[in-house]
């Protein structure tokens, strides 16, 4: 299973750029960058600091989801 | 006046202890002036490079890495340790196998350099590794229809 989510999606929302919901919540924009494009699973405590800074459930902002099926 | 004052003050004596270390112990004046150049090219960069957290308010101590930077951090040290080992393995089997006693200090300078290597490789892969193949998955319909 891995983590999916819509922080970018809920960031636009908000009208945030990356470097305002880095700083937001004390992280890098590459951190950021990392978690919009799936590359970084984040811990609890940031994913709550997301959800937290982007007004969003964390339950609407991450999800678990099944591997792709290499033979796809 | 930029916040980052106490940050660059402190990098500017960090910078002439180096060169200033450097010199003495290679008893060459321009290789400590490169060092301390190097060095501070480096702490002006820092800021600027996305890689550190800013918090003026820590004064001299104002850059820090977030936890994605120091996951990446363990993992890279991991994978080096596990190279030193291996290679470590390698050596003492080609060292057993040529009937030698002892190792010589190149080859263990060596090891450190590769092991130095791989730390740096390592986490430069990770810096930059996206999910195997996928990119960015589509949210789920569940998600994004209403109740």
């Amino acid at each position: 299973m891995r983590v999916g989510n819509c922080v970018r999606e809920a960031r636009l929302a908000a009208d945030l750029t990356q470097a305002a919901l880095a700083q937001r919540v004390g992280v890098t924009r590459q951190t950021i960058i990392s978690v919009e494009q799936v590359g970084y699973t984040p811990s609890v405590k940031l994913a709550l600091q997301l959800a937290d800074a982007l007004g969003t459930p964390i339950a609407e902002l991450f999800w678990l989801e099944p591997e792709p099926d290499a033979s796809e | 006046m930029s916040p980052l004052i106490p940050y660059y003050r402190r990098q500017l004596l960090v910078a002439a202890a180096l060169g200033l270390v450097a010199g003495v112990l290679l008893g060459s004046w321009p290789t400590g002036l490169v060092v301390a150049a190097a060095h501070l090219a480096g702490a002006f960069w820092a800021p600027r490079s996305g890689r550190f957290v800013v918090d003026p308010s820590r004064g001299a101590a104002a850059l820090r890495e977030d936890e994605r930077a120091r996951a990446n951090r363990a993992r890279a040290s991991e994978v080096a340790l596990q190279v030193m080992i291996a290679a470590g393995f390698l050596l003492w089997l080609v060292v057993r196998a040529s009937g030698q006693v002892a190792v010589s200090h190149g080859w263990l300078a060596g090891l450190v350099v590769l092991g130095v290597i791989s730390q740096i490789a390592a986490e430069w892969h990770l810096d930059r590794r996206r999910e195997h193949g996928v990119g960015r998955p589509a949210r789920p319909a569940s998600r994004t229809t209403s109740p």
